[in-house]
């Protein structure tokens, strides 16, 4: 008989210059017996040697460091030693929620505000999130940024975005009346819509929907964000109003954002009883296959869990067009594979062939 | 005992730490009223920018406060008020 294998505990370093908040986070982290922290740094040139020394599983970094700055060690972990990092810090709610997506692009997996004066919560809550945000992060599936950053100009040499050789997708067949491409993500997803957006042209005649996990307060900064990137105009949606052709619309945070009919007119709706993603994929692109049918297209890009699984199956049920991100291009396979296994994905694509995809399906050359 | 209340416990283990955490950056808020030029400023507004967040986790949220209010404003802002605060933890 043997003795059962105790579950391996998830190791942490922590990357804070306040001794204060190192032991904090180090009484908080490891009050979970699964969380054990294995190593502290106190600026960011530390916490890159460190993490490549220790390989630990998750990494818990401020961003406001000496020496080096959070955003640059980000960079140099992700192009050295891939390792999911959680953000907390105290620069990324409310108007300064751009640091934020910032620290996304260059390859955090997930952001949580460090609590100040204005937070209204408990030292206990807190601790709690820390610990159940730390152990999402770990699980997640990270790949190597070689340059950190991803940089339009270096997109097209990054290895892992790159197809087998002689592998090329089958065209599109053109659908006529596509009014709406709808778009989901999730965790990864910053850096994914900016990859899928950027090669949207300025005057596609389709209004873009777009539906990312967010929480309340970054959205504004991931649309101004956005918005510098790409060539369409972003905004984010509000009730009342509709969908534009020839922009991006990001849906905001705290609702749902439905879509009511064929003119594009949406509404925001609170989100349901225990509903865990907020804005919600699925309520989303369930709207949609009711309000469009066949003239949406939906596209389901990196995330965790399976939010948009049912929409997206919706969608295609109705007669969408529908598409979903391959696993070696997802920063997380799990929106995408729900979706997926739920036979609701027409066409699992690269990340790079989105777009030309999108336009080949919309009567535009590429 | 569950893990949260252990957390809590454990913030009078905080507050020593806390106070060595003063007693390192005291001395930067000083020497800008000496020598306010941009290197000072800048780790002014860094220390004031930690102690925010730190005084909050310690349970000091008047101190958090007046020491985000520093960080926001710098070099104008309630900075005597955050100097008096701060020298009440120092022995």
């Amino acid at each position: 008989m043997t003795a059962p294998v105790p579950p391996a505990l998830t190791t942490v370093v922590v990357v804070d210059d306040s001794p204060v908040q190192r032991r904090f986070v180090r009484g908080a982290v490891e009050a979970d017996p699964d969380l054990t922290v294995i190593g502290e740094a106190r600026n960011g040139k530390e916490a890159v040697a460190l993490v490549a020394r220790l390989r630990p599983a998750a990494v818990l970094m401020d961003l406001d460091l000496p020496v080096m700055s959070g955003i640059e060690a980000i960079e140099q972990i992700m192009a050295a030693s891939p390792t999911p990092i959680l953000v907390y810090s105290a620069h990324v709610a409310g108007v300064e929620s751009a640091n934020a997506l910032e620290a996304l692009a260059a390859g955090a997996v997930d952001v949580l505000a460090k609590p100040g004066p204005d937070h209204t919560g408990s030292l206990d809550e807190y601790a709690h999130q820390l610990r159940r945000r730390l152990k999402v992060a770990a699980r997640i599936r990270v790949i190597t940024h070689p340059r950190g950053k991803l940089r339009t100009q270096v997109l097209a040499g990054l290895p892992w975005l790159q197809a087998e050789p002689g592998w090329a997708p089958e065209p599109a067949e053109v659908r006529q009346g596509v009014a709406l491409i709808a778009i989901g993500a999730s965790t990864g997803g910053p850096q994914a819509l900016h990859t899928l957006l950027k090669d949207l042209p300025a005057d596609l005649t389709q209004a873009v929907l777009v539906v990312q996990h967010m929480a309340e307060g970054f959205i504004p900064g991931l649309v101004a964000w956005l918005d510098q990137l790409v060539p369409l105009s972003v905004l984010v949606g509000g009730g009342g109003r509709r969908l534009m052709p020839g922009t991006i619309t990001i849906a905001p945070s705290g609702a749902n954002l439905l879509v009511l009919d064929d003119r594009l007119r949406v509404l925001c709706q609170p989100p349901d009883a225990g509903q865990f993603h907020v804005p919600g994929i699925d309520q989303c692109f369930g709207s949609i296959a009711d309000a469009l049918g066949p003239d949406a297209i939906g596209v389901l890009l990196t995330g965790m869990g399976r939010d948009g699984a049912v929409g997206l199956k919706a969608m295609r049920d109705r007669g969408a067009v529908t598409l979903g991100q391959d696993e070696a291009t997802s920063t997380v396979y799990g929106m995408p594979q729900a979706a997926f296994a739920l036979d609701a994905v027409e066409r699992q694509l690269p990340l790079d062939q989105m777009a030309p995809t999108l336009l080949s399906l919309v009567g535009r050359a590429t | 005992m569950g893990a949260d209340t252990a957390c809590v416990g454990a913030r009078a283990l905080l507050r020593g730490e806390f106070a060595e955490e003063i007693a390192d950056r005291l001395p930067h808020f000083e020497a800008l009223r000496c020598f306010p030029g941009q290197a000072a400023l800048e780790l002014a507004r860094r220390d004031a920018h930690t102690l925010a967040s730190s005084a909050w986790v310690v349970g000091e949220p008047e101190l958090s406060r007046v020491a985000r209010e520093v960080e926001h404003q710098l070099p104008g802002g309630p900075l005597d008020e955050l100097l008096s605060l701060l020298r009440n933890w120092t022995p």
